[in-house]
């Protein structure tokens, strides 16, 4: 199955759901601060903030090879090498073209630092935690893979990712 | 709470233990010429021995100070030539040395050191004695003079007054001052002193008098005498003034046995030696020193013995001969080597703001001075960075002359007569391996002295030179760090490790037959195994060799071992230049830069493409009568190389091991020194890299592994031989099949039903690729693409056609839209950004991009860089874009219209025309692919046990953009299983399927029941490749028969990904470069008209002239 497909019928789940929230009530601790971006589709996904290092504009990237496709390349991140994930190919959509609103979101995953390829960084958005629910609730199979919850807030949902699976492809095993 | 001596602590311990070092060098070197004059060495251990008192006392290790202090004294004697440089005496300064390695060992592991130093100290004391007694007239001479200087004369009334205090025990200290002769106003300092010492004691005398003492003291010695109730730290504390070089403090006391007139210069020996048996135990008194002594000699009265403080500036250490050094944690230079990285591209961000600067400042005189300041930063700033990384390496000499001492005690003790050689001192290790490889290298050297060598008696017996060589080389060879440890010694025993390797039952004897010598060796490094006969205290009990293996191991280093029965013994520790900075070749293959370490590199050479033969499939070149394969980087990375045929190809010749390859390159851009920096910190190992480094424009430059890529040939060779050895049955099978087959197609293959097929099948098929007819649209969907393709087709062959004006008019055009040098770069790109826009599908990776580029762009090689410029840089003004934008929408439209009107012809046939290709060849080799098609389809009958029919083969030649689509569904994955074709021509066969009908096979040729598959797994896999095999070999033994073409299939691999990706690796893998490629394409079906797959044969197109060629010939 593609990967596509996936998110999109993810999407169209979450859509069904009906939501209720009132998270004025909810105390500092049981909030999770999102960072909110887009891959230009309809979903909007979003990253902890405490995995986020920092979010650059698009530098230098310099090409890889022999690695899958959706590794971009690396880049000097002050002196370090770190590789970018073009995350819409890594959720298996096409590429699209740089603009003005590209960003790398370098994020922090186990001790390695990665960029995240994305088209557009929104905001971020303080998203209470009874109102993530975790992916199996409403999807199964492998898009846990990449998912960490569904975020719900009024009017809108949007996917948390998990990032432990963004560099290496799955096992085919 | 471990022993510690405070915030000094570890500048002690680095500093003491590099004067150790220091001192036993020198003094090694006084040993090995015991008879010349070593004025420069014997002051070079004074002064480290001086140097090493103050620090210990300066950290409070009075015991050791004490040490340094006796040490220094007998060295004086040897200095002042009043004593001589006796066997003796180096061996109690070893003892010495000895002493103060295991002190500063204990502080050093936080314990309080409790080494007894008094036995040494007597020891120095005795020899002194004893060659005081030798020449006692010089040197009581020489003491005079030189002590003249602080020696107060007293007067009778002093004396009276020094005697009588020094009767009722009233401490007694001579203070001596000396204040740097350069200091500014030395009288104040006397007068600082002296308002301190005021406060505590009692002035006996002082010279000159304190109260001369005024502005125009010129002098810059002060003596004092007095008594005081303090202790002598007090003292010390008031003394220290800034521009002081030397305090001196000499405790007075009076022998009992003294009266006035005896206090006069005499009987010195007598009162000194009465003094030792009477107070043997003054409380404060801790040492004795022979200086004192012979001073005592001369100056009767205060016979004492005398503590020294010496601090402040000493001259001496600046005429210090080694070189001082400050120790700096390697992370901390990690850190330092970043911060520099980003201030070089920091800066190198000037650039660009001074072209800016240029455009709106009309000043020049500013812009010069602000050009000037620019480069004089961007050189500083590299010159730093360079200098830094230097910092990180260390020259190995710093572990080996440490050994001098260890090998000389070595060899005293087994009584062997050995000769220590040190070799490439220089050669440069990371610090990180240098901290850790001086215990092996020592256990090494130890076996060497030990088993290795044999003692002087056997040598002379055996008619070697009594002195045996026991050698240490280091070297950097290839990209490794070599250090062997050596000796002419008698060899490794392999008769007795065998015995010992069955003893201990580390190998079966069937197995140890079988083994080589060196083989053997190896079980040396096994824990536990030793082939010494005794046990001795350092070797022997069979830890060591495989603690050597262990750690050299650890730093991803290997050991060899060469031996040579009677003739010596040589292991071989090789280190990887791990972190280091090496030296590399800079080379690109299109805007990409790669390096090659140096050390792996031959050398570079350049060659024209007739240079190059094919030998079994592979591209070789016969480099002065040596046959070198050729390794093309690009196709190792996967791109396209912006070489063409008629430039002269740069190669790389590079060697790992006793392999040498030859490296094909675009272009070569010199030597630079990188840092390698690792990839798996914060990715993974890629194949085929050994890192990255960061250049010092902060672009990051991919490092080659080129063991990894010259493994890669030799097995890929190896692939070849095996195969064609297996190949060669393969081949035959499918022959003999084949003429079975065609024994029975000739009747089947002019069937109804492949006739049918062909033709509903080859309407539908042929419809997709042929299309292409450029619709002049302003909306641009997919089609767009294809238009793109027959416009740089018109630019392409407008040379050889009547398009010429095109081109000229495209040129024109350009620069006509070209109105500021900045928007240049954009157009390029611009045709492909519309495209993009539009529609996802049509959007290549990027990776496709950077093949893609140069098919589409003719006339830009420049692409990538471009486009990355434009990537990075966005558009800075909208305005400019929207204008760009319009003109190039504009001067698309005006280009396709061109073409349009000029080029109404089908465009297939402008192809075959421009390649010189006619129809009616074209119709032959048609002919040519349905028998192959056939065969193709008659073998996967009889693999499935079913029934298959086929579409007609399509033979065209299309642009290597339209294959995928020829193909399948773009956004569908599929599994292709392609096969390189090798020989006169050069291709490949792609069979591909849909996942559903792949799986399905798979499970037909298992024999399982249909849906059973659902992934691709092993077998699958092999299933599907042994299928290619079969069915591609069948088509191209046709194909070779017929055209009387050596043509050969390799083997084969799957691929699982969109058919896009699928041919573009096919492409590029095989080497199919150019915008268009010769397609055989044919679909087969089951009786059931559902699809199996798609057999294509991709080939370049001059293989194809090639085919026509031989067709008309034959």
């Amino acid at each position: 199955m593609n990967k596509n497909e996936i998110v999109e019928r993810t999407v169209s789940t979450l859509d069904e759901d009906s939501i209720e929230q009132d998270d004025e009530l909810v105390s500092e601790d049981d909030i999770e601060q999102i960072v909110s971006f887009s891959l230009s589709n309809e979903v909007e996904y979003g990253i902890d903030i405490l995995q986020i290092h920092e979010i650059l504009r698009v530098v230098d990237i310099s090409r890889l090879p022999n690695t899958p496709d959706f590794i971009m390349g690396v880049i000097n991140l002050r002196g370090k090498v770190i590789p970018v994930v073009n995350v819409r190919k890594r959720f298996g959509y096409s590429e699209n073209k740089f603009t003005e609103e590209t960003r790398i979101i370098v994020v922090g995953v186990g001790s390695k630092l990665i960029g995240l390829l994305v088209d557009r960084v929104f905001q971020v958005i303080r998203i209470p935690k009874d109102n993530i629910s975790s992916p199996s609730e409403l999807i199964e199979g492998v898009s846990a893979e990449f998912i960490h919850g569904v975020g719900r807030l009024r009017n809108r949902l949007m996917i948390i990712l998990k990032l432990d699976n963004m560099l290496f492809p799955e096992k085919t095993e | 709470m471990a022993f510690t001596i405070g915030e000094y602590q570890d500048i002690f311990l680095e500093e003491a233990d590099e004067q150790l070092q220091e001192l036993n060098q020198s003094l090694l070197e006084l040993e090995k010429n015991p008879d010349q004059i070593h004025t420069e060495t014997i002051n070079s251990i004074f002064r480290t021995a001086h140097s090493l008192k103050s620090s210990a006392a300066f950290v409070g290790l009075n015991d050791l100070s004490d040490l340094a202090h006796h040490m220094e004294n007998l060295l004086q004697g040897v200095r002042d030539e009043t004593m001589k440089m006796t066997p003796e005496i180096i061996e109690v300064l070893f003892e010495c040395f000895d002493l103060i390695n295991s002190i500063i060992n204990s502080v050093a592991s936080g314990e309080e050191p409790t080494q007894d130093l008094s036995v040494t100290i007597r020891k120095i004391k005795n020899i002194a004695d004893n060659s005081n007694a030798v020449e006692p007239a010089k040197e009581s001479g020489l003491k005079e003079k030189k002590k003249e200087n602080s020696k107060i004369q007293y007067t009778q009334n002093e004396i009276k007054t020094l005697t009588g205090g020094l009767k009722i025990e009233k401490p007694c200290y001579e203070l001596y001052i000396e204040i740097d002769p350069d200091a500014q106003m030395k009288w104040i300092k006397i007068q600082l002193i002296m308002n301190s010492l005021d406060q505590f004691v009692e002035v006996i005398k002082s010279e000159p008098e304190v109260d001369n003492i005024s502005d125009d003291w010129k002098d810059s010695s002060f003596k004092i005498t007095f008594f005081t109730d303090q202790p002598v730290e007090k003292i010390k504390e008031v003394c220290v003034i800034d521009q002081i070089n030397r305090v001196e403090i000499r405790k007075v006391s009076l022998s009992k046995k003294n009266n006035k007139t005896a206090m006069k210069f005499h009987d010195k020996e007598v009162l000194f030696q009465e003094k030792e048996e009477e107070n043997p135990s003054e409380a404060e008194i801790t040492s004795q020193s022979p200086e004192n002594i012979t001073v005592d000699k001369t100056s009767a009265l205060y016979d004492e013995d005398h503590e020294e403080i010496a601090f402040g500036r000493r001259k001496e250490d600046k005429k210090a001969v080694s070189l001082k050094i400050v120790k700096v944690s390697v992370d901390k230079l990690d850190l330092l080597l970043n911060t520099v990285g980003e201030l070089v591209i920091a800066n190198s961000g000037f650039f660009s703001l001074f072209d800016d600067l240029k455009k709106t400042n009309t000043d020049k005189s500013i812009i010069g001075e602000f050009k000037n300041r620019m480069d004089q930063m961007s050189r500083i700033a590299k010159d730093l960075q360079s200098r830094i990384m230097q910092t990180r390496m260390v020259p190995i000499g710093q572990v080996l002359s440490r050994f001098n001492r260890p090998v000389r005690d070595l060899a005293k003790e087994f009584k062997k007569n050995i000769k220590f050689v040190i070799k490439g001192e220089d050669t440069e290790l990371d610090k990180k391996v240098i901290d850790v490889i001086g215990e092996p290298l020592l256990h090494l050297l130890r076996n060497s002295i030990d088993h290795g060598v044999e003692k002087p008696e056997e040598r002379r017996r055996l008619g070697k030179p009594e002195e045996a060589v026991v050698s240490i080389n280091a070297y950097q060879g290839g990209n490794q760090i070599f250090v062997e440890v050596g000796d002419d010694g008698k060899g490794l025993d392999i008769e007795k490790i065998r015995k010992i390797a069955l003893k201990k039952n580390l190998v079966g004897p069937e197995m140890l037959d079988n083994m080589s010598n060196d083989d053997i060796c190896e079980f040396i490094f096994h824990p536990g195994f030793s082939t010494a006969d005794i046990v001795t205290d350092i070797s022997g009990r069979g830890v060591g060799m495989n603690v050597v293996k262990e750690t050299v191991n650890e730093l991803n280093g290997s050991v060899r071992i060469e031996t040579e029965p009677g003739m010596g013994t040589n292991f071989i520790l090789a280190f990887p230049l791990t972190l280091a900075i090496i030296p590399a070749i800079m080379v690109k293959v299109r805007e990409e830069m790669y390096s090659i370490p140096l050390p792996d590199v031959i050398e570079t050479i350049k060659i024209i493409q007739s240079d190059i033969t094919t030998i079994e499939g592979r591209e070789v070149i016969n480099l002065r009568g040596e046959i070198l394969s050729l390794l093309r980087l690009n196709e190792f990375i996967g791109i396209n190389s912006s070489l063409t045929e008629e430039m002269k190809t740069p190669v790389v010749v590079v060697g790992y091991g006793n392999r040498k390859i030859g490296v094909i390159v675009d272009s070569l851009e010199g030597k630079q020194e990188i840092v390698i920096k690792s990839l798996e910190e914060n990715y993974t190992n890629i194949d085929g890299l050994s890192g990255a480094s960061i250049l010092g424009d902060g672009s990051i430059c991919l490092i080659l592994d080129i063991a990894s890529m010259i493994n890669k040939v030799i097995s890929d060779e190896e692939k070849m031989l095996r195969y064609r050895k297996s190949g060669d049955l393969d081949i035959k099978r499918i022959d003999e099949r084949v003429v079975e087959i065609e024994k029975e197609v000739s009747e089947v293959e002019p069937e109804p039903v492949i006739l049918f097929d062909e033709q509903e099948e080859s309407g539908k098929i042929k419809s997709e690729p042929v299309k292409p007819k450029p619709t002049p649209v302003t909306d641009i969907s997919s089609e767009s693409l294809t238009i793109d393709e027959d416009t740089e087709f018109g630019i392409d062959i407008s040379s050889e056609h009547e398009e010429k004006d095109i081109t000229e008019d495209i040129i024109f055009n350009k620069e006509d839209v070209v109105e500021e040098p900045e928007t240049i770069e954009k157009i390029p790109d611009q045709p492909e950004d519309i495209t993009s826009d539009t529609k996802d599908d049509i959007i290549q990776s990027y990776k496709d991009e950077v093949n893609d580029s140069d098919k589409k762009m003719a006339e830009s090689t420049t692409v990538i860089s471009d486009q990355s410029a434009e990537e990075k840089n966005f558009v800075k003004d909208d305005d400019i874009e929207d204008k760009v934008k319009e003109t190039l929408n504009g001067f698309r439209q005006e280009l396709e219209d061109n073409i349009m009107s000029n080029v109404n012809v089908d465009s297939d046939d402008v192809i075959i025309k421009s390649l010189e290709i006619e129809k009616k060849d074209m119709e032959k080799i048609d002919v040519i692919a349905n028998i192959g098609a056939a065969n193709a389809a008659e073998s996967l009958s009889r693999i499935l046990d079913k029934g298959v029919s086929l579409s007609i083969p399509e033979v065209e030649i299309v642009p290597i953009k339209n294959i995928a689509k020829s193909i399948g569904d773009i956004d569908t994955v599929y599994l292709g299983v392609f096969m390189p074709v090798t020989g006169d021509i050069n291709g490949a066969v792609l069979f591909s399927f849909t996942e559903e009908s792949g799986f399905e096979l798979i499970d037909l040729l298992y024999g399982m029941s249909t849906g059973k598959t659902k992934t691709l797994d092993q077998d699958g896999e092999s299933a599907l490749k042994e299928l290619t095999n079969i069915i591609g070999s069948s088509m191209i033994n046709a194909l070779s028969e017929k055209i009387n073409l050596s043509i050969r299939p390799d083997v084969p691999t799957v691929i699982h990904d969109y058919i896009q990706s699928t041919v573009d690796s096919v492409l590029l893998q095989n080497n199919i470069t150019g915008d268009y490629a010769m397609s055989m394409n044919t679909y087969f079906f089951h009786q059931d008209d559902k699809v199996i797959g798609n057999l294509i044969i991709l080939s370049e197109t001059e293989s194809l002239k090639r085919m026509i060629n031989m067709l008309k010939n034959s």
